[in-house]
């Protein structure tokens, strides 16, 4: 290897070296807190394996206080309070329970009431799935007093040594650097609390729940067996709370475990100050429930060698959880589903592992009948909302819909290419390329770079890899190689008008030279110069020779392709970046882009006012991109269980189709009253007329004197005098008439001048010769100045 | 004939024109039949000039097509070459270049 490669891995190896892992510093704070915990994790598992059902929660962290027990004050460390006994054994209820019994008489009401009979309707058996309601949050006629749980001392001071370090090293930073760096945060006593809802009482609640397999994905045992235990599931359970506008957001972390019996769900979170896994089973509000549980919570203890794998970061993390989020129970009940348990348990089966077997047209959603969620240390109490539906589907089902939707929109793709290649063949010439505004197509192949980059920065997050990737190299391909290759043609078709005003561009740039116009002999030297050069920048190199220019820089193929790049990257992370954003900023930021990127049609309207032509853009096209523009528009808005989870959005459709129409109808007036018929036409300068009646006066000024001597007056024919030159493209005669009367000119054309063509640049030709060559190049053959489309 | 003031001066070359159909509105096709010694010909003759290809206008007689082939060849355009060697030699060692051509000059074109 050579010496920079040598470097480079010596830099490299640094790096890695640095990066190890970033350990706790060893202080004898956290090898205290370290062991300390560690041994609390240990009596824990102890106490789950040898629990009862009737001997009450035991010896954990946060369970040691029942309601009653936190009404009357009592202090923790001296449990236990009373003995359970065979006798008088541990029950439901606020004596005994840390459910106060206005929850818990809730929960019995409607959870876990409805056992399945086989054969008879059956509640879903994997319940993987977001879930999506509204919640509020019930005041209790007593108000819930919260638990002041305190963590063990070792572990205060634990989580004290830690926020001072990380305030040391904030300031340490901030001193060094204060440029870059923010001030140190202060170090509060009192910590707002994730989930300490007090500005809002309702609001939604969505809850993903997923199997365990997926959630312990780097525990390296065989899992198939770790979940399901008879017909109980452990499920990963992540329920978030947010209000209506979106502006605050919590998300609490449990496991739960889901009877499918009785389609009922109880999950509680945990933290080094409620360990709630462990005492899981013991609210499962009956015995047989608590026997399965207990099984499976077990064994999901088991997983973990308390010794081996716990290490600092760990216990600085759930004593983070502890001072920062509040503690969540929840219970949930599901609806039954119109099948039983054979077929539900077929097409989960066939929902795993596909095997083309045919599926129930509708298969059945997760729909939760009734839940609650229960905070005992902020003391909350969340409901459920009754009005408003509480369902999702299985994610299965929610990625078999996205993948439909996306292969919809790839055809739509597919039809926007086609509809570009038929506009392109439309358009061929370079009078009519030069009628096209470039921020037409802009607009257009902008929305379709922006797909392209959605896809290509999403496809890395899904599970839909495949389709979004097609999608994304579909667009990527449409827009660079059809759509920027059809820009940058009619940029170069309209180079000339660059730098010039609009008034240029309608009667076509003129020659400023002092001098006559140049011999073409001298204008080879300077052509060589830019032999080989691609066709956009030519006018570069005539702007470098020619004395005045008009042109300024060209369009230059790279300048396109960069500023496309960075627009739409910069829009795509805005756009994806926006989901975190209140309701509000959303909903503006997606009519605001929606309305751009709709206006497509407005530019090509006021260039057609311009060149007062109209029917530039075909009309297939015109209507068949608006099409594919409002098609997805209608499947996100007015479909209410669309899996993008789109809020439907009536107004925003009205809108941008009143928007496309009225483009479509501006369009259409055009070609209908003509393209001016919005303005006086004496605003716009008139369109150059290449047949003027020219005197000997005009001829005297501005037409160069090789004209002027080449001139053989012919004959005279009532006001004009016909003269004879040549044709500079095909060196034969040209009958030029002069007007040499005394009168005025009127405007009407003059019949003897139908087939002879006056350039703007004062040059003459045939009508039949120039019109062949303004097929190829809106270039005047002598000077090469630009020409106005005839 | 090489123009007097270069190293092909005392050559006769000869060039195949051929006008195709819609002529003047395509430029015509220029060969040298003769071998010679420049950065813009190449081997089998065919000539990098702008005004040969996209820069033809229907304007240019075959006078003015023949005098910038006679000022190419006065003045070569040793950036944007169709035989990168000649090119090479011709930024590089100048007088060796012109030896060159004079010599293949004497040798093919006379």
């Amino acid at each position: 290897m050579n010496r920079d490669t040598f470097y480079f891995v010596i830099v490299f190896a640094f790096f890695l070296l640095l990066t190890e892992n970033g350990k706790y510093p060893v202080t004898d704070y956290s090898e205290r807190a370290l062991n300390g915990y560690k041994e609390i994790l240990k009596t824990a598992k102890e106490t789950v394996t040898q629990s009862q059902y009737g001997l009450g929660y035991g010896n954990l962290t946060g369970l040691k206080l029942s309601y009653e027990d936190n009404l009357a004050d009592r202090n923790a460390l001296l449990w236990p309070f009373r003995d359970y006994t065979p006798g008088q054994p541990w029950k439901e209820r606020q004596e005994d329970s840390l459910l106060p019994d206005i929850v818990s008489s809730k929960v019995k009401s409607f959870w876990a009431q409805d056992r399945v009979s086989p054969g008879k309707p059956a509640y879903l058996l994997n319940i993987s799935g977001d879930v999506y309601g509204d919640f509020t949050i019930t005041k209790p006629s007593t108000p819930l007093k919260p638990y002041l749980n305190q963590l063990p001392k070792f572990l205060e001071e634990f989580y004290e040594a830690l926020r001072n370090q990380k305030y040391e090293e904030e300031k340490q930073r901030y001193e060094d650097d204060p440029e870059n760096n923010l001030p140190p945060q202060e170090v509060s006593d009192t910590i707002e609390k994730v989930g300490n809802i007090t500005t809002y009482t309702e609001g939604d609640v969505i809850l993903q729940i997923r199997s365990l397999e997926s959630t312990l994905s780097d525990v390296d045992i065989d899992k198939s067996e770790l979940g399901l235990h008879k017909d109980a599931v452990l499920v990963a359970l992540l329920v978030e709370l947010r209000n209506h506008p979106r502006t605050d957001s919590n998300t609490f972390d449990m496991f739960a475990v889901y009877f499918q019996d009785t389609g009922s769900l109880v999950g509680l979170t945990k933290s080094a100050k409620f360990m709630g896994l462990h005492a899981l089973p013991h609210f499962t509000q009956n015995l047989e429930n608590f026997e399965k549980s207990k099984f499976l919570v077990s064994k999901l203890l088991n997983l973990t060698n308390i010794d081996r794998d716990i290490a600092a970061e760990d216990v600085g993390r759930t004593v983070e959880l502890a001072q920062t989020k509040c503690e969540l129970i929840s219970y949930i009940q599901l609806e039954k589903t119109q099948f039983d348990k054979t077929q539900l348990s077929f097409i989960d089966d066939e929902l795993k592992s596909p095997q083309g077997l045919p599926l129930p047209k509708r298969i059945p959603r997760i729909e939760v009948k009734k839940s609650l969620f229960y905070s005992p240390d902020c003391g909350i109490l969340f409901e459920s909302s009754t009005d408003k539906d509480f369902v999702g589907i299985r994610q299965e089902v929610k990625y078999s819909q996205l993948r439909k939707a996306l292969f919809f929109v790839f055809l739509l793709a597919i039809l926007e290419l086609r509809l570009f290649m038929r506009q392109t063949k439309y358009s061929r010439t370079p009078s009519s390329l030069s009628n096209i505004s470039t921020l037409s197509i802009g607009l257009l192949s902008g929305y379709d770079l922006l797909i392209a980059m959605i896809m290509t920065l999403v496809m890395w997050l899904t599970d839909l890899y495949l389709i979004c990737a097609c999608l994304a190299v579909f667009n990527i391909l449409l827009f660079y190689v059809f759509q920027l290759r059809y820009l940058l043609t009619i940029s170069a078709t309209q180079a000339n008008e660059r730098g010039s005003t609009w008034r240029e561009i309608l009667r076509g740039s003129l020659v400023r030279r002092n001098s006559g116009d140049r011999d073409l002999e001298a204008q080879t030297d300077t052509t060589q110069a830019a032999a080989a050069a691609p066709p956009a920048t030519q006018p570069v190199a005539e702007a470098a020779n020619q004395g005045d220019t008009i042109v300024q820089s060209a369009t230059n193929p790279m300048q396109y392709f960069m500023i496309s790049f960075f627009i739409s990257f910069a829009v795509t992370v805005i756009a994806l970046n926006a989901f975190s954003w209140s309701l509000w900023a959303l909903r503006f930021f997606e009519y605001f882009c929606l309305l751009v990127f709709n206006s497509y049609l407005f530019p090509q309207f006021l260039r057609n006012t311009l060149k007062n032509k109209s029917q530039t853009l075909s009309w297939e096209f015109s209507i068949g991109t608006a099409l594919v523009r409002l098609i997805p528009l209608y499947y996100l808005c007015l479909n209410p269980s669309n899996p993008f989870r789109h809020p439907y959005d009536p107004v925003l459709v009205i809108v941008i189709t009143c928007w496309l129409l009225a483009q479509l109808v501006l369009l259409f007036c055009q070609k209908r009253f003509g393209a001016r018929f919005w303005v006086k036409s004496k605003w716009l300068p008139e369109q150059y007329n290449y047949q003027p009646t020219l005197t000997l006066k005009d001829l005297e000024t501005g037409f160069s004197s090789d004209i002027l001597a080449n001139l053989k007056p012919e004959e005279q024919q009532g006001d004009f005098l016909l003269c004879e030159i040549d044709c500079a493209i095909c060196m034969s005669a040209l009958t030029l008439p002069i007007f040499v009367a005394d009168k005025p000119i009127d405007k009407i054309a003059n019949p003897l001048m139908s087939k002879v063509l006056v350039t703007p640049c004062h040059h003459i030709f045939h009508l039949t010769c120039l019109e062949d060559w303004m097929i190829q190049k809106l270039q005047c053959p002598v000077c090469r100045s630009a020409l106005p489309p005839i | 004939m090489g123009p007097a003031d270069s190293p092909y001066a005392g050559g006769v070359f000869f060039l195949s024109i051929h006008f195709p159909t819609d002529y003047p509105f395509k430029p015509p096709k220029i060969n040298f039949t003769t071998k010679i010694y420049h950065p813009n010909i190449n081997g089998t003759g065919s000539i990098c000039l702008d005004i040969l290809k996209d820069q033809w206008s229907p304007a240019l007689t075959i006078s003015k097509v023949l005098l910038s082939i006679c000022s190419l060849l006065t003045d070569a355009n040793p950036d944007d070459p169709l035989v990168p060697e000649i090119a090479h030699v011709y930024k590089l060692d100048r007088p060796k270049y012109e030896a060159t051509a004079r010599e293949w000059t004497k040798k093919y074109a006379v």
